[in-house]
């Protein structure tokens, strides 16, 4: 990691994790009902996601 | 290369002293593993032959075990094993994919998609991360190594605690804290991203992500409280609107009670644990309702795996029908088929 450079993958993993924490909130407040047919995938993508950034900016 | 021409090793072998598995070239039948494991153990290859064959007939898994032993054994000739001077894409695929056929072998099919196989995925990445993270290499100093891995290993046992609290949290009641938590770490992430801050960061937001998916995905509510609870009633008025327990065990014993023609519905929810519902003789029985992540015994049949329906209607043909509706988050649900029923 380059220090004060901008780090693509912690920002990729910053806005996974938005997403994910936005799908867990609408689930629990039940204006959506998110199983693990949907939060499986979402989550491997997440991760998938930000192993990719990682590894493009190697 | 004829059969009679001399073998010149590539890589000397070791001496009387040091002993080395390798795969044997002279007592080979497919690749030499079990030539090479009799003779390091000292023990006849045919021990080995059976053993892998009966592994393999059984569950497959001795397959997937000689395959990984002719990937990564070298050859008592010197030839070097296939995986040495692969890429370590190419190794952490082979070992990722010979880990998963093995797990899925050994364990249930659910377990392949279920989150079982997700659970060791997820502990051994966090295992491998966090072993990197504290600065290990897998060509140093066993010692080192050793002191290294403790440490990974401290790290995981605490992620797992805290994972743990954050889905217990989730579960009873602060989901809605805890998501938005999540939602502000990202935000976090994204601006310490821009400031070049550390990447480790995304491990502690990682544990406080997953186990709120988990929670989230599986319905599990533990409120309600926990441990074993029976209930009796004796008339259709004493049937409460819900049967609930966080964590435990509940048991609604209906045989005593006289439904009227119609629909009579009970809910049972159950966070984490087991729901048993017993129904009067001569009904029929209709459920409706999921489970999280489980298995469900019920009239119409056994049901189990992950965010596995329950709706099932019976048809009434005049009888009373009884719906079960029942949410369970993890666990177990037994309707036991009443006396002189189900009704199909």
């Amino acid at each position: 990691m380059k220090r004060g450079r901008a780090d693509r993958t912690l920002i990729v993993a910053g806005v996974a994790t938005i997403a994910l924490g936005a799908l867990a909130l609408l689930d629990q407040t039940g204006t959506i009902d998110v199983r693990f047919d949907y939060m499986l995938p979402a989550v491997l993508a997440a991760i998938g996601v930000v192993l990719l950034s990682a590894g493009l900016g190697e | 290369m004829p059969a009679d021409a001399p073998i010149e090793p590539k890589d000397p072998l070791p001496g009387p002293g040091q002993r080395r598995l390798t795969r044997s070239t002279t007592d080979k039948h497919i690749a030499g593993v079990a030539g090479g494991l009799g003779h390091y153990f000292g023990v006849d290859p045919i021990v080995f032959r059976v053993a892998f064959g009966a592994a393999a007939l059984v569950s497959g898994i001795g397959l997937v075990a000689y395959i990984a032993l002719v990937a990564f054994l070298p050859s008592d000739d010197g030839d070097p094993a296939w995986i040495d001077g692969r890429s370590k894409v190419t190794t952490a695929v082979l070992v990722g994919v010979l880990g998963v056929v093995a797990i899925s072998m050994l364990a249930p099919p659910a377990f392949f998609f279920g989150p079982g196989l997700l659970g060791v995925a997820a502990f051994t990445a966090l295992a491998l991360v966090l072993f990197r993270a504290f600065g290990g290499r897998k060509d140093e100093d066993p010692a080192r190594m050793i002191a290294r891995a403790t440490l990974a290993l401290i790290g995981v046992a605490a992620a797992l605690g805290a994972a743990t609290g954050v889905g217990l949290v989730a579960a009873l009641g602060g989901g809605p804290a805890m998501a938005g938590l999540a939602i502000f770490a990202g935000l976090m992430l994204i601006t310490v991203g821009f400031l070049g801050g550390p990447r480790w960061l995304i491990l502690p937001v990682t544990v406080l992500v997953l186990p709120l998916a988990v929670v989230s995905a599986a319905d599990l509510d533990l409120t309600g409280g926990t441990g074993e609870r029976e209930h009796r009633p004796l008339t259709v008025a004493d049937i409460r609107p819900e049967y609930r327990v966080g964590a435990g065990r509940i048991e609604v014993d209906l045989r005593d009670v006289t439904l009227p023609a119609g629909r009579t519905e009970v809910k049972v929810s159950v966070g984490a644990g087991e729901a048993r519902v017993l129904p009067p003789s001569g009904v029929c029985v209709s459920t409706t309702g999921s489970i999280g992540i489980g298995a469900a015994d019920l009239p119409s049949g056994t049901e189990e795996g992950v965010n596995v329906p329950l709706d099932h209607r019976s048809s009434a043909s005049g009888k009373p029908e009884l719906v079960v509706d029942a949410e369970i988050g993890v666990g177990h649900l037994d309707v036991v088929r009443p006396l002189g029923g189900n009704c199909g």
